[in-house]
């Protein structure tokens, strides 16, 4: 999805996963696959 | 990933002019349309050559038969999954019309995936699904305006709660009778992300909107605090209705049925032109066929098996499921394995067949043999979990307790072992979180009738042989003769009565089938009991499974599998025993 919003709604404790908002939808993305997403400022 | 070669043509795909496909993304619905929409025949198949399952059933538009196919959801059409490729081919195979279901909350992704369908030039409905949460979550969609932007009809509708449906075979009904102009969208997939943002801009405004009490409890059940307390508390009290309602089911219902019904009318009918000897034995003594086959079968598996498909598809279809993958995902790292394959482990407490298809779903091969090995070691199907409730309900609600803990460590190890013997990767958790909701009573109905029917034809089969074998092995003396050579592990190594070597034979064709003949010898002690549920749990998987192993793997691995856990069986409870005797 070009240009999308990518909001992070909480990080899970003990290696758990990341919860993102994409536009209307909750992704879950596991810890080691959420460390590879680059956040530009 | 697959090549976009791999996926062979199924010559079933067209061997129907009247198809009409179900398409959209993943998580928008689409089975609760193809239940309102389909009668009762319903078949479920795979598509040739791939792991894929689609179903098909029949749609009537205007007093004609059409066949409606639930096409796999996906995300795109640009075959670079197994399920897109099977989309492809489908799409491809000129049906008579599309019903494209698009999710209102989530429009940009739905209406790009809307737009590829258009590039195959197939006369189109779309519904636009989950308008009331849309609603909720304060976005106004102008379905007119919608409408004319993909050029074709839009009907709104709420799935779940059965609304939009009549509009939606009317639609379908003009489609398929007056096609006319297909709508046509050529572009790339870059474009067509373009082209839905811009759809979208103009189609949809953010208002305000007021959460229900489900949409809060979803967001709330994503909260380690009160996810987590929350999750444990549904866990515990679906572990109480199976067990408490099969419990009651079992000795309301069932039991007078088999004891004061059934076995009384067929022992009298067979007594009546058969003479005294070991047929009639067979049939109707004490281990008759006509006595344990009704008390096993009915009594004994079925309120569970019933009980706990009713309780895993409303978990299944409400949205529970992927909410207990997010939360422990975390633990399941630690075994090895990610959150989601979580789901496909709880299925195996229904069944180890469905959960080792399900672990298609594994986006590793590691992580699949992963799953697998641990419901085959470790997850008692629900058949032997009611025949282990019965078994220690004469002692001790701490040994089934026990007996939980003992399946959750064997399946920690095999996971931790396997994941560290195995070559290759397990890839992190990818999971859509679906909205919290109430399931749809016809859709869920379906799957429930489904799910049995699929019990009662897969299982009752391998477990009438298992009946007649244990007949005619304890009516005709054979029992004695082979308990003669497994007397030193069954009695000297586990400490069981001889007679339990039945168990140990019949246990390779059904799982429950270890434990049924367990509750008939009488005087079996608690650590007896004990023993003698740790073989079953760990023994050999049923015949049915070593199929699906060799079918999803390969024969080699079938074999390893049933060497494993045998070993593993007699071993650690082989160990309970002689610790036990020596601490006694």
């Amino acid at each position: 999805m070009e240009n999308a919003v990518v909001e992070k709604k909480m990080t899970y404790r003990l290696g758990g996963p990341v919860l993102l908002k994409v536009d209307s939808s909750e992704i879950a993305v596991g810890k080691e696959f959420a460390e590879k997403i680059m956040v530009r400022r | 990933m697959a090549s976009c070669h791999d996926v062979q043509v199924d010559l079933r795909v067209d061997h129907d002019p009247n198809r009409i496909l179900l398409m959209g993304n993943p998580n928008v619905g689409k089975s609760v349309f193809f239940s309102q929409l389909t009668g009762l025949d319903v078949i479920s198949s795979n598509f040739v050559g791939t792991t894929v399952t689609y179903t098909e059933g029949t749609i009537e538009l205007g007093g004609e038969k059409y066949t409606l196919i639930d096409v796999p959801g996906t995300y795109s059409l640009e075959a670079t999954s197994e399920a897109e490729e099977v989309a492809v081919q489908f799409v491809s195979s000129n049906p008579r019309a599309i019903l494209c279901v698009l999710d209102a909350t989530n429009l940009e992704r739905n209406i790009k995936l809307g737009l590829e369908i258009q590039r195959y030039n197939v006369p189109i409905v779309y519904a636009l699904n989950m308008v009331d949460v849309a609603k909720r979550h304060g976005l106004e969609i102008d379905i007119e305006k919608l409408s004319k932007e993909l050029g074709a009809p839009v009907v709104p509708t709420v799935a779940v709660k059965g609304e939009g449906f009549d509009e939606l075979k009317k639609e379908l009904t003009k489609l398929v009778n007056r096609p006319g102009a297909s709508p046509r969208f050529t572009g790339s997939e870059l474009a067509a992300w373009r082209q839905a943002k811009a759809i979208v801009g103009r189609v949809r405004k953010q208002a305000s909107g007021e959460l229900s009490f489900l949409d809060r409890l979803g967001e709330a059940m994503l909260r380690p605090w009160p996810g987590i307390p929350i999750a444990l508390l549904v866990i515990l009290l679906s572990l109480g209705a199976i067990v408490g309602g099969g419990k009651a089911l079992r000795a309301a219902l069932l039991l007078p049925l088999v004891n004061d019904i059934l076995v009384p009318f067929f022992k009298n009918l067979f007594a009546s032109f058969i003479p005294e000897g070991t047929l009639l034995n067979v049939l109707i003594g004490e281990f008759g066929i006509f006595v344990i086959g009704f008390e096993w079968i009915i009594a004994l598996i079925l309120p569970y098996v019933f009980l706990f498909y009713v309780v895993f598809s409303f978990l299944e279809d409400s949205g529970f499921l992927p909410r207990l993958s997010v939360l422990f995902d975390g633990i399941m790292r630690k075994m090895g394995v990610q959150g989601g394959s979580m789901i496909t482990i709880l299925l195996g407490y229904g069944c180890a067949v469905p959960a080792i298809i399900g672990s298609r779903t594994a986006t590793t091969k590691k992580e699949r043999i992963m799953i697998s090995a641990a419901v085959c070691f470790a997850v008692p199907c629900i058949s032997q979990t009611g025949a282990l409730i019965s078994l220690f309900a004469s002692f001790s609600p701490i040994l089934l307790v026990l007996m939980l803990l003992l399946s959750f460590v064997i399946m920690f190890t095999v996971s931790f072992i396997l994941g560290r013997v195995l070559k290759g990767e397990v890839d992190p958790m990818v999971i859509e979180v679906p909205n919290l909701l109430m399931p749809n009573p016809k859709a869920y109905a379906k799957k429930l009738m489904l799910r049995m029917k699929g019990f009662l034809v897969d299982a009752e089969g391998p477990m009438l042989v298992s009946i007649i074998i244990a007949a005619t092995l304890k009516e005709t003396g054979l029992l004695e003769l082979i308990a003669v050579y497994l007397e030193p592990i069954v009695s000297g190594w586990l400490g069981l009565p001889k007679d339990a070597v039945v168990a140990l034979i019949l246990g390779v064709v059904r799982r429950e089938m270890a434990v049924a003949p367990l509750l008939a010898i009488e005087g079996l002690t608690a650590l007896q009991a004990f023993v003698g549920g740790t073989v079953a749990l760990l023994y050999l998987p049923c015949l049915s499974v070593f199929g699906i192993l060799a079918k999803e793997f390969n024969a080699r691995f079938a074999v390893a599998i049933g060497l494993a856990t045998t070993t593993t069986a007699f071993l650690v409870a082989g160990i309970i025993n002689q610790v036990a005797q020596l601490l006694v």
